[in-house]
């Protein structure tokens, strides 16, 4: 169940990626690259999928371990703008 | 590009002074030459290669052979898989053969001052050879004198002149008899003090390593089986080291969404560099090696190392002493911590780096380009708006110098044959404050903080691309989605752009 919905979420973010690819790659230089961009778009999604149950338990996990050894790490809080 | 059109025409440059005939000089060398400049190459060495020229006991590369080569001249197939030393260096010497660049070399030739020519139009480079001192003018200079060859960095120790044994820079030791049968103390803890504390376990009687601070190995296989090029130089995680300069919206969001994905990541990183290096505290003598800083920041600081796998091995077995602290004072018999504690040594070897010279630029110039402690930002790590001609290569800090050198060199010729062009002075500005905003934000201290990449060298690269117009995906074939997300960049990936073929082979059809 929980697994499935991890694929879910894969799927759904596989998708969004797809589009985000499509929308920056298709008019890098070189030959074919619309259709370079597609084929990427494609294997996102399967990536994703394929993923996506495995990611989402590893970030349930980090999300639990971050509370209790939340002094270790802060790379994400540089994100800043 | 925008801004308003940047006021220096780099169309109009025929002839470039090139500072240093190291990796980095070499590569412009051979770059521009190709790209139709006169190049004049001056390096104070009596031979090319710069810090492989002549290095200390066996010094080699420290990343593996298909990472630091030149992206269109292969390194001998029966190299080994970590270059050493002496064979990088009869590379370089082929390198400069194969691309006739030879002749354009002055070697012995020290560049004393750089200044731009009275009209404002090109520079002036002022040198010093045996035979006296000479002046040259040239429409562009190359300052290629890299990070860490120049001055042997010695720090000020009080009580030297009391200790009865010898005191060496890492640059110093050249032979086993250095070391041969005596107590070894190494300061450091660098790429170089690691060799330096294994040479004293191999030749000396006694090794010790003195580490004020800990820094995070890289090994050369992760858990002992992946290369290190595998779980560090490829695209999935260069998305969850600190990221790149400002990020727009929606990467904060995704960043957001994605933190404890990523902060998972790099701890299992550190739990495995713990288990495989053994890096935990023992009881008794034994200490705790595991650094204060967290990997994904530690891999930025000034050193980074992948150092031999029977270093660690060392360390734990007893071979090699290892101390925490910072030496207070040299005493007749060796060298006292700030903790108090005293190391017996009758040699001391300071592997604690190089310094950079950048006296031949005037106070003034200096200024201009905004020389601070920490080093220069630069525009795309080569220029400044406000000293239009003098060209920084090499001025970058990577996992893959030579790769990163030879593509500073491609953008540098795309921009004299005007395939691309600077944004305005005001556009590059804003790019410099950004960088340093951003590296001051989080990459810890060193004097060549301005300079640093390390794996952000990939974004670096893909900016570079972008500029030049290039593709910065690299990856070709069936799988190439899959590689571009998994498998390592190296310099291959690069080879038709450093060998000019890509203009051909991307808008072919066009
Ligand atoms: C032991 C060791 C291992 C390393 N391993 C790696 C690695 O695995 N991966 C990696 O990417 N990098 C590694 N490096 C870093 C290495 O220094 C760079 O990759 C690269 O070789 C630097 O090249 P460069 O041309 O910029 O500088 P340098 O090699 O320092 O060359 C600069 C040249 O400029 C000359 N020069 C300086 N001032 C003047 C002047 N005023 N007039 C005339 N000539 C001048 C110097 O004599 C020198 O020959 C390693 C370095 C060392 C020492």
């Amino acid at each position: 169940m929980f697994y499935t919905l991890g694929t879910l979420l894969g799927l759904v973010t596989g998708i969004v990626h797809a589009v985000h690819i499509i929308a920056t790659q298709s008019s890098l230089p070189g030959p074919n690259a619309s259709g370079q961009a597609f084929y990427r778009a494609a294997w996102a999604i399967v990536l994703w999928t394929l993923f996506g149950g495995y990611l989402f338990s590893m970030w349930v996990i980090g999300l639990l371990f971050r509370a209790v050894f939340a002094d270790r790490g802060n790379s994400a809080d540089l994100a800043k703008p | 590009m925008s801004g308003e059109a940047s006021p220096v025409d780099y169309t109009n440059v025929k002839t470039a002074g090139i500072i240093g005939a190291g990796v980095a000089g070499l590569a412009a060398a051979k770059t521009l030459q190709a790209a139709g400049v006169a190049c004049t190459v001056f390096e104070r060495n009596d031979a090319i290669g710069g810090v492989w020229t002549d290095g200390y006991l066996e010094y080699g590369v420290q990343v593996p052979k298909e990472l630091y080569e030149f992206p269109d001249f292969p390194l001998p197939e029966d190299t080994p898989q970590f270059t050493p030393g002496p064979m990088l260096q009869q590379y370089l010497e082929d390198y400069a053969d194969h691309f006739g660049i030879r002749d354009c070399i002055r070697l012995g030739v020290t560049v004393t001052n750089v200044e731009q020519a009275p009209d404002g139009q090109g520079w002036l480079v002022s040198t010093s050879l045996p035979g006296g001192e000479a002046q040259q003018h040239f429409d562009m200079v190359v300052v290629g004198v890299g990070l860490y060859s120049n001055i042997p960095h010695m720090p000020e120790i009080p009580g030297q002149a009391e200790f009865s044994g010898q005191v060496h820079h890492i640059s110093g030791l050249k032979s086993p008899d250095v070391l041969a049968g005596r107590k070894v103390a190494v300061v450091g803890f660098g790429k170089s003090a690691t060799d330096a504390a294994l040479l004293a376990r191999k030749h000396g009687k006694a090794s010790n390593i003195i580490v004020r601070t800990l820094h995070w190995p890289v090994p050369r296989n992760l858990a002992g089986l992946i290369p290190f090029k595998w779980g560090l130089l490829n695209r999935l995680t260069v998305t969850v080291i600190p990221p790149y300069k400002t990020m727009t919206a929606l990467e904060r969001q995704v960043h957001f969404i994605g933190k404890p994905l990523v902060w998972l990541f790099w701890r299992v990183v550190e739990l495995l560099l713990i288990v495989q290096c053994q890096l935990w505290t023992r009881f008794g003598a034994r200490q705790s090696l595991i650094p204060d800083e967290p990997v994904e920041i530690g891999a930025f600081s000034e050193a980074t190392m992948v150092p031999r796998p029977e270093f660690y091995k060392s360390v734990r077995s007893g071979e090699i002493n290892l101390h925490r602290g910072r030496i207070e004072r040299f005493v007749p018999d060796g060298v006292e911590l700030d903790n108090g504690s005293r190391i017996e040594a009758d040699t001391v070897v300071l592997a604690t780096g190089w310094r950079s010279d950048y006296g031949f630029l005037s106070d003034e110039l200096q200024d201009r380009l905004g020389l601070e402690d920490d080093g220069f930002y630069l525009y795309r790590q080569m220029v400044h708006p406000d000293a239009p001609g003098l060209v920084f290569i090499g001025y970058a800090s990577t996992v893959a110098n030579i790769l990163a050198y030879n593509m500073q060199s491609r953008w540098l010729a795309e921009l004299i044959t005007g395939r691309h062009h600077l944004p305005g002075r005001d556009a590059q500005m804003a790019e410099i404050a950004n960088l340093r905003e951003w590296k001051r934000r989080w990459i810890p201290f060193s004097h060549a903080r301005a300079a640093r990449l390390i794996v952000h060298l990939q974004h670096y690269l893909d900016e570079l691309m972008g500029d030049i117009g290039a593709n910065p995906l690299r990856k070709t074939g069936i799988f190439a989605p899959l590689a571009e997300v998994f498998a390592p960049y190296e310099p291959r990936d690069y080879r038709d752009i450093a060998a000019d073929d890509w203009v051909k082979r991307e808008f072919a059809g066009e």
